[in-house]
């Protein structure tokens, strides 16, 4: 064994054992912001060279082999993710949206790829709110929303609304990346973006936003939703499948009634963050 | 439209065998296919909750007291809904009518 390291996104605890050290730094990129465990692990994954052939298992089942090493990082990150949400489930029910912690409360951004949730808890994060998720809003039965850090990531270097320097200034945020070939043998970058103010504990839900990244609306522009038209907009970002009644069941008994909904429509992530936060903090 | 809203409804609707749900994200629609034929039809969330409750084992008032309890809305105005939409499902043929 070269490396193994544990620890635990939830109340899951993984552990990763490896017996090479090819591919180390960008797996531990990748599992860099969860905390480490001394639990027993619920699930081990093990990364193997074997003559010239890599092997990634997750407790004994295979889950991908090739004979480049690049490959892996990527294969490992998909699965880990595939796994925790499965394991999860039905405990904690895991919403395809980014959450920051503002007020000591979770302040939740649901929508589709594109929308706009990644960039304005980017925006939040850069005005010191404490990250929760960028991607898996874990909630519980008890209206709590629970950490499940990942790096946020970026295909390019650069983001249309934030530069380099604006989040490496004040070591709000450090940064990795892996690359690994695609299909066609292009090389694919990640660029991993490791936020420093981290929310460690559940949080309880008080604001779900929905956001819509719209280059010709206004800078931002945020209305109050009603909790009827809020909670049907998030069925479909569930990330574990319920059948349409069970997913308003389960949001409607997870999600608090004392939950503010917004819209905010915006062209200007940072106006729309500006927006929200003077609106929550009222 | 008044010819749809007249065909009864049985006490606790039965779906159709074969209707597979889909949610696309993106979309506020929510698209069951019919297995048998292929054919397929889309509903917005509402109509979808109220579909994967007819199960035999609900009456509209179940359906329009989950449907009043989840999205907060008159018990009442609920169950009007509720039985125009169950009246719709029928005379598509997606429950199986009296």
């Amino acid at each position: 064994m070269q490396w193994q390291s544990t620890f635990h996104i939830a109340d899951i605890c993984f552990e990763i054992r490896a017996n090479t050290d090819l591919c180390r730094s960008e797996m531990q990129s990748i599992i860099s912001l969860y905390e480490p465990s001394p639990a027993t692990p619920d699930t081990v994954f093990t990364f193997e060279k074997q003559n010239d052939t890599f092997t990634l298992s997750a407790d004994g089942e295979t889950l991908w082999q090739s004979q480049d090493s690049r490959d892996f990082p990527p294969a490992f990150e998909i699965h880990l993710y595939r796994l925790a949400v499965e394991q999860m489930a039905p405990r904690l029910l895991s919403l395809h949206a980014s959450a920051v912690c503002v007020h000591d409360r979770a302040c939740i951004f649901a929508g589709v790829s594109g929308a706009g949730k990644s960039s304005i808890c980017t925006a939040a994060l850069l005005k010191s709110a404490g990250y929760l998720t960028d991607e898996f809003t874990l909630l519980d039965s008890k209206g709590m929303v629970h950490p499940f850090p990942r790096p946020l990531q970026w295909d390019s270097i650069d983001h249309p609304a934030f530069t380099q320097s604006d989040l490496l200034k004040d070591d709000l945020f450090s940064k990795s990346l892996y690359s690994f070939p695609d299909p066609d043998g292009n090389i694919v970058t990640s660029h991993l973006w490791l936020p420093a103010h981290l929310q460690h504990q559940a949080l309880e839900a008080a604001w779900v936003v929905l956001p819509q990244y719209d280059a010709d609306a206004p800078a931002a522009e945020l209305l109050p939703l009603r909790r009827s038209e809020g909670l049907m907009q998030l069925p479909q970002h569930l990330q574990q499948h319920l059948s349409p009644a069970e997913s308003l069941k389960e949001l409607n008994r997870r999600i608090p009634n004392s939950v503010e909904f917004f819209s905010v429509r915006f062209s200007d992530v940072h106006a729309a963050w500006e927006a929200v936060f003077q609106t929550i903090s009222k | 439209m008044d010819n749809i809203l007249n065909i009864s409804v049985p006490e606790k609707p039965i779906k159709k065998d074969g209707l597979t749900c889909e949610e696309m994200e993106g979309m506020d629609e929510v698209i069951f296919v019919d297995d048998e034929t292929g054919s397929n039809f889309s509903v917005n969330l509402v109509a979808a909750a109220v579909l994967d409750l007819c199960d035999g084992n609900h009456t509209a008032e179940d359906i329009a007291g989950f449907i009043s309890e989840t999205m907060n809305t008159d018990r009442q105005r609920a169950l009007i809904d509720t039985q125009a939409i169950l009246s719709e499902f029928a005379a598509y043929g997606v429950i199986q009518a009296d």
